[in-house]
């Protein structure tokens, strides 16, 4: 299709609001054209620096592929960037190379993301390669197998992290049947069934034109515009495919106490949260605000008590995390195994506090201050820009709130937080899991905490 | 690649483009105070915030090898107040202001920076200078924050296996180099650092001849000038005399190969390699950095595409030129594929970089390294904060701000024939150090 006929087709061109911080409006770059099949371009210049900067992006990430299929998006994104339909794996990795680039793919519960990078003076030459990995890939046996066999060893090797075990083991705990437990690369015993097939059904169905959301950031010549909306406007809805369709998140009826034991550690772990609302709640602007005071900062409840004055962790932070589904409260440190106790009965102090008492004015206009003082620094690139655009997206958000976030922070009333706190920081299900090495935690600590051994 | 060189040739990246594509480059100001501070002024009115870096020639290589740690130790007390500031004022006023700080140590330096909403210039510039002078230290501020100090070193390295071979790597490669030790310290020595000695830290480096301040953004410059002066000039600095800068390779570097064993519980074994290499202000060393690049950085690198995806023994590789002050280290990181054979593995590099080396790198390859090298250090010419950083780098390890400017004209000037050259000479295995993490 010839670019006249592909620009009529242009139904809508918008350009973000603008937003107000620290007194000072800055303007959204974003400029956004949808297409009649139904892909959606955005666009920001920046003449400032000679680099080009694509994006391809769908609204499926790896919470809800079938049980079965875990860690399917993550081969099919790896896939990418191997063989086309013309063109050999070799072939692909050579043009890329040439621009100076590479394609990664990020895949997250709600979204998976499609990106590369190259000098503007390259940028026909991605975007060229770019598409034909992305639009036309060819799925073969001996690419899916090598992948699935290296994300098995990553998948093994995740263990002797600590940190990610700690985190799988919070998330598994909370989120139990829910794809949010899940990690990105799947599971072993769901990898081996992945198969070709699998792999060009999940790819049919992310690639719907009318999920896709196309970035253009940098410098590229007209040519290069022309040629991209020649591809997308040709881009034909695909078959529909199921999803898992387990979409509650069904809170623990209680706290839960974990330990998983992992030996040789020097150190354990510590979470303490509950599952929480959804960023598209109405409450969502408020819980954030409140759960900075205690744990968002230098200056937070929590590290004011556990680091600068018990000196018990070198840190100890946390807050609301928020997905399309529902999120997380989570509080976390790296505490010494004789310190458990004093770490945990410490942090619950102040939550319990917290969610009784409330939090005062002065750390209310202190948080706002801060949240309204960085928060130019979130829109500071382009690039930060588009992605949270598409983080809010992916969030079930239109978007528009990231220019309209800091008017909601400065609303907000001191009983709205404490009310928000009250109703959310319940307490009574506040779960616990730690990961240490049972040997050094003493008899006391486990009975105190009531913390119970569970293997992942 | 690491932060600091990647700061380096960020900057070499402005000059480039003032050459070729009509873009202003930084319009910096810099003056001295008459105690010897440097100032860098650069005005970014883009955001309504600004970002004050203020950075102290003085990083663990300036330690005593018997007590290791103080610098970093250090950074953390520097936020344990003055007089007219008490613990917890400090955060306490920059958060109420709507900024955000920290601190880092480095082997050659220590910084610390603020990112602020614009109209809290003067407040902060009288907290900075207050505690370059005037910190209120206390045995009891030292006990607690020991063990923060602690905790930390338990998380980044007794904790973590890489972190642990990183330490490791470098007391196997440097003989009598002070970046033989770990900035973080030893236990050991966190516990013995006592009041007395930070004192003596203190007063010898904490001073406005060590100093450099640089600002980036939103602010009046007459106006933060005055201010400048009236917090900082009144500041008394003294002389600093350093150890003697050792500059013979021989004496720098052990010499010979040496392997060295970890024991811990991995289903992934972790190979660390290091042979001797440059500071960051021989050409060497960005020869170092294309050929790190062609290595490791993307699917289509050599090692990479070797190890990864034809032999499929490894889960990851990473070539990463370690160029700092003085003489550095070229690294190779491996995480091997659970039942791997490390024997096997290393008698593969072994042969895979001799395969390398008798072939050279070709034009496409390190023209390619090249631009992957300018992509990666765009992220930070677009920030202020990556804007001040990159100054303050130049200033304090370069010793000129405008040093870091020249950086992509070196790139550039490195011809096939120069980067093959280094690549011939830098695998030297008599001089190979190796550390191993396995079960």
């Amino acid at each position: 299709m010839k670019i006249i006929q592909s620009v009529a087709y242009i139904v809508l061109v918008l350009v973000l609001t603008s937003c107000q911080t620290s007194g000072e409006k800055i303007k959204s770059s974003l400029r956004m054209q949808t297409l009649p099949n139904g892909v959606e371009l955005i666009t920001s210049e920046d003449p400032t620096l000679p680099y080009f900067k694509l994006m391809l992006w769908t609204p499926y990430g790896y919470a809800y592929e079938y049980q079965e299929k875990q860690g399917l998006t993550s081969v099919l994104a790896q896939s990418i960037g191997r063989a086309t339909e013309s063109k050999s794996k070799e072939a692909v990795q050579a043009l890329l190379s040439q621009a100076g680039a590479s394609i990664s793919a990020n895949v997250l519960e709600d979204q998976t993301l499609f990106s590369a990078e190259s000098l503007s003076k390259d940028s026909l030459k991605l975007s060229n390669i770019f598409f034909e990995a992305l639009l036309k890939p060819k799925f073969l046996p001996k690419d899916i197998r090598d992948i699935k066999n290296k994300n098995l060893s990553a998948l093994k090797s995740m263990e002797d992290d600590p940190s990610s075990l700690a985190s799988y083991a919070y998330l598994k705990s909370l989120f139990k049947d829910h794809g949010y437990s899940r990690r990105a690369l799947g599971d072993p015993k769901t990898l081996s069934s992945i198969t070709v097939s699998d792999v060009q059904s999940r790819y049919e169905h992310i690639m719907n034109p009318k999920n896709i959301k196309v970035v253009m950031i940098g410098q590229w010549s007209p040519q290069v515009e022309t040629e991209i909306l020649t591809k997308l406007v040709d881009l034909e809805p695909s078959i529909g495919f199921s999803e898992d369709p387990i979409r509650e998140i069904v809170p623990t009826g209680e706290a839960l106490n974990r330990l998983v034991s992992k030996r040789g550690l020097k150190q354990a772990i510590v979470y303490l949260g509950l599952t929480s609302i959804p960023r598209s709640s109405a409450e969502y602007v408020a819980l954030k605000t409140g759960l900075f005071v205690i744990g968002g900062s230098f200056k937070s409840r929590l590290n004011q008590k556990l680091r600068i004055e018990e000196g018990l962790t070198y840190g100890v932070s946390g807050g609301l995390d928020s997905h399309l589904d529902g999120g997380l409260i989570s509080f976390s440190g790296s505490v010494r195994h004789d310190k458990i106790q004093a770490f945990v009965e410490g942090a619950k102090k102040i939550l319990t506090d917290a969610a009784t008492k409330g939090i005062r004015s002065g750390e209310l206009e202190r948080a706002k201050s801060m949240i309204s003082g960085q928060y130019p620094k979130a829109l500071e690139t382009r690039e930060k820009e588009a992605l949270l655009y598409l983080d809010l997206t992916s969030k079930g958000l239109k978007g528009k709130e990231l220019y309209s976030y800091l008017d909601e922070v400065k609303k907000l009333t001191l009983t709205q937080v404490n009310d928000v706190l009250r109703k959310r920081l319940y307490m009574p299900r506040v779960s616990l899991v730690v990961l240490g090495d049972q040997n050094k935690i003493s008899e006391k600590t486990l009975r105190a905490l009531s913390l119970s051994n569970w293997s992942l | 690649m690491g932060i600091l060189k990647k700061l380096f040739v960020l900057s070499s990246l402005i000059s480039f483009h003032c050459a070729f594509a009509n873009i202003k480059a930084l319009d910096v100001e810099r003056y001295k105070l008459k105690n010897g501070m440097t100032v860098l002024l650069h005005q970014d009115e883009k955001l309504p915030m600004y970002s004050l870096h203020l950075w102290y020639k003085v990083g663990s290589k300036d330690e005593d090898p018997k007590l290791t740690g103080l610098a970093h130790f250090f950074e953390h007390l520097m936020f344990k107040g003055t007089k007219k500031y008490p613990e917890g004022r400090y955060d306490e006023v920059i958060e109420r202001f709507g900024g955000v700080n920290n601190a880092f140590t480095t082997r050659d330096y220590t910084g610390y920076f603020v990112e602020m909403p614009k109209g809290t210039l003067k407040k902060v510039l009288e907290l900075e200078a207050d505690r370059m002078k005037n910190l209120d230290l206390s045995q009891e501020s030292i006990d607690t924050e020991r063990e923060v100090v602690k905790e930390e070193r338990r998380l980044s390295v007794e904790n973590n296996p890489s972190g642990l071979a990183y330490e490791k790597i470098f007391s196997l490669s440097y003989k009598q180099s002070p970046y033989r030790w770990p900035i973080i310290g030893s236990m050991e020595h966190l516990n013995r650092a006592s009041l007395e000695e930070f004192k003596k830290f203190y007063d010898k480096y904490y001073n406005p001849t060590n100093a450099t301040l640089v600002l980036v953004g939103s602010f009046r410059k007459k106006q933060a000038k005055r201010w400048i002066a009236k917090y900082f000039s009144p500041l008394k600095t003294r002389f600093i005399k350093r150890r003697l800068r050792i500059k013979d390779r021989q004496k720098l570097f052990k010499e010979g190969s040496e392997k060295a064993h970890i024991k811990k519980e991995l289903k992934a074994p972790l190979v660390f390699t290091s042979f001797p290499a440059f500071s960051v202000k021989k050409k060497e060393s960005f020869a170092l950095d294309v050929i790190a690049s062609a290595l490791s950085e993307g699917k289509e690198s050599l090692l990479y595409k070797y190890f990864v995806e034809q032999r499929e023994s490894l889960i990851g590789i990473t070539a990463y030129n370690y160029s700092p002050e003085d003489e550095g280290l070229f690294m190779i990181y491996s995480r091997l594929r659970p039942g791997s054979s490390l024997k096997v593995y290393e008698k593969n590099l072994k042969k895979k970089l001799n395969q390398i080396i008798k072939k050279g790198l070709n034009q496409k390859q390190i023209d390619s390294a090249k631009k992957k090298i300018m992509l990666s250090l765009l992220p930070l010419y677009k920030t202020q904060s990556g804007k001040a950083r990159a100054l303050a780098y130049g200033q304090v390890v370069l010793g000129d701000y405008s040093q870091v400017f020249e950086s992509f004209k070196v790139y550039e000037s490195l011809s096939l024939k120069e980067i093959n050259k280094v690549l011939k000479n830098i695998f030297n295995y008599q001089n190979m150090k190796t550390v191993e993490v396995y079960p």
